[in-house]
Order: structure tokens, then sequence, then C-alpha cells
């Protein structure tokens, strides 16, 4: 399997964030196509090819969802609930990355079926690490599941 | 009553007397009458006792005799026609022997005065008599034949071994009886030679006169000795004795028919008391005997010995007894009576004197005592007691009615018609009425028109009521009338006696006008302060949702442009560092070190607040394995650092883990840091109980200390002792630590002394556990 063919879709609506990430993967070599949604609704639309992206081929799926929580339209937790209903997302990996700490969301989220929950560092280096290690996990060592 | 009382008291001693002495009297009578009758017959055991013995050790001696070597010497001798080849001697030698054997044993036996040697045919061979001291072989030529008396041939049947005990009768020399008199009892036995013929027999004759003297007198009372047959062997008159050997009728039977009666019976022993019939002048007498059996090959034949007592002498101790209980009666009573009138002179009169005084103080004259100086013994009591209880009565009377005068409440009594009988000074106040104008009155001027009849009602129901004394209605809510025609609200309690057979109500009326108006002002507070507490937390839980909201804001807001602008410096660093300068790479670490900093703020303060929000829920905590923990954490942060650390081994801390875990983290990290410039550092964590029943835990460290100037600002938030430059730190940890504990209901302090280290207590409130945590659903 061609690792470039795995695709990541980050959702993030702060535009430093997303630029501060997409350099994060650049840093550690990791150099998979990355779609970015910019809130709720557009990563709903995108993982199930409606609205806007329509015309996306159903069966390119994202190996991965960086998925920050605090988003406009539709909040994160949203998100990852009708991504769990849906049959056709039901078993994508979803990586909860956000700056929040709180145990509410923490257990939410685990709640809704995470895969991980990730908070970002306010320290670029530690973020850069933290970044790398996510990819590396996700995108090579871990299997995905059948599609 | 002077001579009633003496009376009654002569009376009840004469009869405590007369009851308790014959009780004891009939008692000891039975008693002694049955040990007298024992008695009488057991001393005669001493008797047969000493019979039985002489006739024993006569048996043994005839036995003895009939095996020693002469009888056999004799019987050779005599079977070889007077030669015994054997030991070389004649029959006169061996006759001579036996007779020195039988002189010697007579010497021992002062018994005896008879002992002989008879042959197959009844012929003595040998005799040896002891007569008034004098011990002699009898000739050849004195010797009789005995072949016709009983003792020879009873004796003869019997086997070897055997004894035979003759009767007790007096001797006969050649068949005439012997004068004197000489009674005599034989004991003999049966020779046999080696092949088992018979040869003879030994035979001791015993003087029984010693033994009949003995039985003469026991004990100054008469006493018989009588053989089977009734004949007297022993009498008062010795020539009523042994009537069968001389001839004459004379029996026991002649003497005492039912005696004679009751021994031809089989009773061995026999006492009874004669209870003569009064008119025939005959005394009351005890008469008994007992069967001596002294022939155990014969056990028909036997003595008796016999009594006959008058009543007086058998019971002599039973008469001392009671004349000794008579006179010591008497002499009690007699006592008795003259106790008794001296007693009661003196108990009458002070009586009287009592009644007396009894009676003017039911007059009235409630000042009068009993005189003292005049009563004595339970009079004296009686008088003090009387006295004490006056002084009680007259003291509670007093106080009594100052009560009543004094009380706040209205109190009225009440005539069974309704009429006011006494009114209060409280009645006075609360109704307007003086005493004067009201006692005599009806009670309805007290009470408002329309509740008048209504109260009639209500007072007829409880006059009807069966109860003596009880209360009505308590605290019933009434409405009263004061004199200037106001109404006012008010409680009664209504009770009923019986005094003088007459019914009285007593009225306690307070007037509850203030109460009622307090009341009411209580409720209106409580609707306010219950309408404003319900105001305020409504308001708090606003407040507390919009920090919550605000700390999630900050959580998750503030971080993410801080995050921006490090990473943008960083950014900056890497792909523009050729061109800046130094300086312009110094001012973007700036940056960095800046917002990294308040990334740690932002967290602290998170920490805080959460601190301050979240619901304790107490368990059981180790905080030595915690403390451990956290400390392994800081030494994994800066593995280059040695530090001594110590925790007690055992530390259980009631307390909500997490938080608890928070203020370990602070205060072991903040030892950590402080003891970073130590040259050997030592961090330790402990607890002792902190007298107050709760247990106190420390962090103690050897770092840089502080002064302890500043130890209030400790525990404020933002508060810093120390420059960034030289301790890193927010200054929120010791905040959160403070907030922590006292969330707890402990207390958190710290002391210590620049350069030498300091140490931090926290305390976890009371030991006491809640009920468990709820499971979060």
């Amino acid at each position: 399997m061609n690792a470039n063919a795995l695709s990541i879709l980050l959702v993030e609506d702060n535009p430093d964030d997303e630029e501060l990430t997409l350099r994060a993967l650049r840093q550690n070599n990791i150099l998979n196509q990355v779609s970015v949604a910019r809130d709720g609704a557009e990563a709903l639309d995108y993982l199930f090819c409606q609205g806007a992206y329509k015309a996306r081929d159903p069966l390119q799926r994202p190996a991965i969802v960086m998925l920050d929580l605090k988003l406009p339209k539709i909040d994160g937790l949203e998100v990852l609930r009708r991504v769990r209903a849906d049959e056709r997302t039901r078993l994508m990996p979803v990586v909860i990355l956000t700056s929040s700490k709180e145990e509410q969301d923490l257990v939410n989220g685990y709640r809704l079926g995470a895969n991980s929950y990730i908070r970002k560092p306010v320290d670029f280096n530690q973020f850069v690490t933290t970044v790398g290690q996510l990819g590396l996990y996700w995108l090579v060592l871990n299997e995905a599941p059948p599609r | 009553m002077r001579k009633k009382i003496a009376l009654a008291f002569v009376l009840v001693t004469l009869s405590c007397v007369a009851v308790l002495g014959m009780a004891t009297y009939l008692r000891s009578q039975a008693t002694l009458k049955e040990r007298i009758l024992s008695e009488s017959t057991a001393a005669f055991a001493t008797i047969e006792l000493k019979l039985n013995q002489t006739i024993e050790t006569a048996r043994e001696d005839a036995l003895f005799l009939a095996g020693t070597p002469p009888i056999r010497g004799i019987m050779r001798a005599r079977r070889h026609g007077g030669y015994d080849a054997e030991t070389r001697s004649t029959y006169d030698m061996w006759v001579e022997r036996l007779q020195q054997l039988m002189i010697s044993q007579l010497r021992n036996r002062s018994d005896y005065w008879q002992m002989r040697y008879i042959d197959g045919r009844g012929q003595e061979i040998a005799r040896v008599d002891s007569l008034d001291g004098a011990i002699k072989a009898v000739p050849k030529n004195a010797l009789q034949n005995k072949a016709e008396h009983a003792y020879f041939t009873e004796t003869s049947k019997l086997p070897a071994g055997a004894i035979y005990v003759s009767p007790l009768n007096l001797n006969r020399e050649h068949g005439r009886i012997e004068t004197p008199h000489r009674p005599t009892l034989r004991v003999a036995t049966p020779v046999y030679s080696v092949l088992g013929e018979q040869q003879g027999v030994i035979v001791i004759n015993l003087y029984a006169a010693r033994l009949l003297d003995k039985i003469r007198m026991q004990d100054g009372h008469q006493v018989y000795l009588v053989n089977q047959d009734g004949f007297f062997l022993a009498h008062p008159d010795p020539a009523k004795t042994f009537g069968f050997d001389l001839g004459f009728d004379y029996q026991l039977q002649h003497l005492h028919p039912r005696l004679a009666e009751k021994l031809r019976g089989d009773a061995n022993e026999f006492v009874e008391y004669v209870d003569e019939p009064e008119l025939a002048g005959a005394e009351d007498h005890v008469h008994g005997f007992r069967k001596i059996r002294y022939d155990p090959s014969n056990p028909k034949n036997f003595w008796a010995l016999a009594f006959d007592l008058p009543a007086s002498v058998a019971f002599a101790p039973i008469t001392k007894l009671r004349n000794d209980f008579l006179v010591f009666g008497l002499l009690i009573a007699t006592l008795g009576a003259v106790a008794g009138l001296v007693w009661a002179g003196r108990f009458s009169r002070q009586a009287v004197e009592l009644a007396a005084t009894a009676g003017e103080i039911a007059q009235g004259r409630t000042d009068l005592r009993v005189d003292l100086a005049t009563k004595t013994d339970e009079f004296h009591a009686l008088g003090q007691a009387f006295n004490r209880m006056m002084e009680t009565l007259v003291s509670s009377e007093s106080r009594f009615s100052n009560i009543i005068n004094l009380a706040a409440d209205a109190i009225v009594t009440v005539s069974e018609d309704q009429r006011i009988l006494s009114f209060n000074r409280g009645a006075e106040r609360v109704f307007g009425y003086s005493a004067e104008e009201v006692v005599g009155k009806p009670l309805d001027i007290l009470i408002p028109q329309r509740f008048v009849n209504a109260h009639g009602q209500h007072m007829r129901g409880f006059v009807q009521e069966p109860h003596q004394a009880r209360a009505m209605g308590n605290n019933r809510r009434i409405a009263g009338l004061r004199k200037d025609g106001t109404e006012f609200p008010a409680e009664a309690n209504v009770s009923k006696l019986t005094e003088g057979g007459r019914m009285v109500f007593t009225a306690f009326v307070r007037d509850v006008t203030e109460r009622e108006r307090a009341e009411e002002e209580i409720r209106r507070l409580n609707a306010g302060l219950e309408g404003r507490v319900a105001q305020r937390t409504a308001e708090l839980e606003v407040a507390n949702k919009e920090l919550e909201a605000f700390s999630y804001s900050v959580s998750h807001d503030l971080r993410a442009p801080l995050r921006s602008i490090d990473g943008v410096s960083q950014a900056l660093l890497e792909d523009c560092a050729s061109r800046l300068d130094d300086q312009g790479r110094h001012y973007l670490q700036r940056i960095r070190s800046s917002t990294q900093h308040m990334g740690q703020l932002i967290d602290d303060l998170i920490k805080l607040s959460r601190a301050t929000r979240a619901v304790i829920r107490r368990e059981p905590a180790d905080l030595t394995q915690m403390a451990q923990t956290v400390f392994a954490e800081l030494r994994r942060a800066e593995p280059g650092r040695q530090v001594e650390f110590q925790t007690q081994d055992i530390m259980i801390a009631d307390g909500d883990l997490r938080l608890l875990r928070i203020v370990l983290e602070n205060l072991l990290s903040n030892a950590w840091k402080f003891t970073s410039r130590a040259a050997h550092a030592r961090i330790e964590m402990a607890s002792f109980p902190d007298g107050t029943g709760e247990r106190a835990y420390y962090v103690r460290d050897n770092g840089v200390g502080f002064d302890m100037t500043y130890a209030d600002k400790l525990f404020g938030a933002f508060q810093r002792l120390h420059t960034p430059a030289d301790f890193p730190g927010t200054g929120i940890g010791l905040a959160t630590v403070q907030r922590i504990v006292h969330r707890h209901g402990g207390r958190a302090w710290a002391e210590s002394e620049l350069g030498k280290g300091a140490s931090f207590y926290f305390t976890l409130g009371p030991f006491s556990r809640p009920s468990p945590p709820e499971n979060p659903s």
C-alpha cells in the first residue's frame, strides 16, 4: 500500500494552528495529503461527500481525522458523534487534537469513540514532537480498518 | 391509755415467751426422750461386748489347750497302757504337765475358776481349780465323772475347733448345788486324736459373779439379767435368781408381764414408754431389754438385760428443762410488765403533748412548734420531723404565694358556679382589673360577649369529666376581654381540683399579643429570607456556570494564540535564521519563554479553579505511595539532581485522591525547586497528631527557605517571594494547596527560616468519613 495514498483530514478553525500543524507534519516528514476543514459543518460535508464536497470520491477516505473540539457551526464532539453514527465512517480513526484539558471534554471524547485525545502543548517544539509521533503512529504503524 | 399500753406490753411479752418456750420445750423434750430411750439400751452394748470378749478369750484358751502336747501325750500313754514310748513319759507325767499348763493359764485369767480335761467317757482326767486366789490341781481320787452333764454331751457332738457355751447356772459338785452359790458359765471344745477319734473335751469354767455385779446397778437404776426362759440371773434381790436351779418359779413374767411377752418375740431390742392411766395412781415408766446371744452354736439361748424405770427418773433432764423454761418465762414476763408500765407512762404523756400542738397548728397557728426539750427517742425524732415539715410547709406556702403573685401569667381561680375566687397580680396586669374589683364576680366579665356561650358549654363539659384533677385543653387559644373593652389573644390552661368536696377551677391565662406579633414577624422574615436565599443560590449558580465557561475558555482560547506566538517565533528562528542577527534571535527566544510561562500560568490557574469547583470525594489515600510517585516524576524530569527523599512508612489520609495528588505535586515540586542550590538536598514527608484530634502532614526541605515576615502572603494567588530569575514559578501552587486543604476542612501553614529550609504543613479536617462517593453515571 502506498503511504502517499493515505490522506489526513485536519479539522481546525484557527489558521495559526492550521499552519503550525501543517508545519509540524512537514518537519516530521509526513508528506501525506492533508485536507483542511475549517468548521464542523465543512468537516462533515467532506467526510460524507456532500455540499461543497459533493463531487469528492466517496472511496477516498482519510486515514486519520485530526479533530479540534472548539469549532464554529458544529463543534468537534458533535462531528465525532455523527461520524460514529454513520456506517461509512464508523471505524474511521479520529484523534482529538485540542487546547482543552477539561476532564469533561476528555470523558465525552472517549465516550463518543475518539481513538486518541491529544492536548496541543504551547511549546512549539513539544508540539512538533507530538504531531510527529501522532503521524508516525496512525499513518505508519497502525493497521487501518478494512474499507 | 397508759394501762392499755402496759397491759398490751405484758400480754405481748407473755405470749411471745410462752410460744417460744413451748416450742423450744416441746422440741427439746422430743429430742431428749428419743435420746434417753436409745441410750438406755445402748449402755447395755458395753456389757454385751465385755461378755462376748470374755467368751472369745475362753474359746481361744480352750482351743489352745486342746492342741497342746500333753493332750497328745495323755492320749498316746492311754493307748499304750499308761506309757508313752515316744517321749518315754508315763501317763501320770503327762497329766502333771497338763496340770502345770492349766495352772499357768489360770494365773493369768481372773475370770476362770476351773480348767478341765474330761475323757471320752466323761471322766475328769486333769482338773485345776482356782478358789479364793489359791490355784491347785485336784488329786486323782477327787476327780468325778461328768458324763451326764450337758456341757459334756453337747460338746462331744461338736466338730474339731467348734465351741460350746453353757447356760449360766449355779455350779454343782457331785450332783448338788454348791454353796455359797457359784454362778458359772462353761466354755468347752472337743478334743480329737490325729486319727479323728473323739477323745473327750476341754472345759473352762468362768466365774460369772463379777460380771453380774456390774449388771446389777447401771447409773443407779435397776437392771435385771434374765435367760431365754425368763428366769432371773441378776436381780436386786439375789434370792430371786436362778429359780430354775433352785427349784422356785419366779420369772420376769411375774414382775413385768409385758416385757416377758416382748422377750419371747424375735426383737433383739425393745424400749417402751408406758403411760399409766392417772387414776391408777401408778407412775409412768420406761422399760425395755436387749438380748445377748452368747452361744454361737445355739442361737436359741440368750440372756437379756432388762430394765424398768419410773419416768421421773428416766426423764429427769426433761423435767429440769421444763422447770427452767417456766422460771425464765416468768422472769421475762415480769420484766416486760415493769418496762411496759414505765414506757407507757412516758409514751402517753408525749403523745398527748404532740397531739395538742398539732391541734393548735391546725387552728391556724402556723408559727407554733413542738417543744423538743420534753421529747425523747422516737418522739424527739417525730417532733423534729414535725417541725421540719412545718418549716417546709410555711416556706413552700410563702414561696407558692410569691410565685402566684409574681407570675407574669394571669392566674384566676373560679368556683363551680363560675365566680371568681382569686385574681393574682398577673391577672390584674393582663385584664386591667384590680383583684377587689372582680373577686366574687362572674367569670364572664373577662370573656368577649360572643364567646360567653361557647365558653360556658366548654366548662360544663369539663365539669362532667370523671377525672379528679386534670388540665383542660392545654394551651387553648382563646380571646380575653380587658377592663377597657379591648380584646386580646390568649393562651389558657384550665385545671380542675376538688377542694373540700367542692370543685375549683384554676385558669392560667397568658396574653400572647406580643408573641403572635413576633411569630408573624418571624414568618414574614423567613419568607423573605427564603426568597433571598433562593435568589442568591440562583445567582451563585449562574456565577458558577460563568466561571466554568470562563475557565474553559481560558484553557482553550487563551492557549491557542500563545501557541501561535511560540510556533511562529520558532518558525521565524528556523526559516529566517540567516536574516536575523543575535539580538533578533535573542528577542525571539524571549518571546518564546514568555509565552511558555504564560502557558504554565494558564494551566495553574485552571488547576486552581478546578480545586475550587471540584466535588470532594473522600476516600483512604496512601500518601506515602503518592509522594513517592510524584517524587519519581520530579526525578525523571531532572535526572541530574541528587536529592535525598524520605517518607513515613505508612501514611494514610482521608481525602480526595486527585486533589491530594495536586497538593503533593505542588509541595514536593516546591521543595524540589527550592533545594536546587543546596549542597545535600533533602526532602522529607511525614505526619503527626496535631493535638486537636487531627493528623498534620508536612513536607520539609533544607532549601533556601523564606522570611517568616511574609508567611501570610505565602498562600495568596500570584504571591511570590522569589524572583523568577532565582526560581521559576507562577505563584499559584500554594494558593491551590490552601484551597484544596480548606475544601477538606483542614488548614495549611508554613514555617521557615531564611537559608535553613522550610516546612509546609496541612491537615484534612476531622477524620470522619462521609458516605462513599456516588458512582458517576
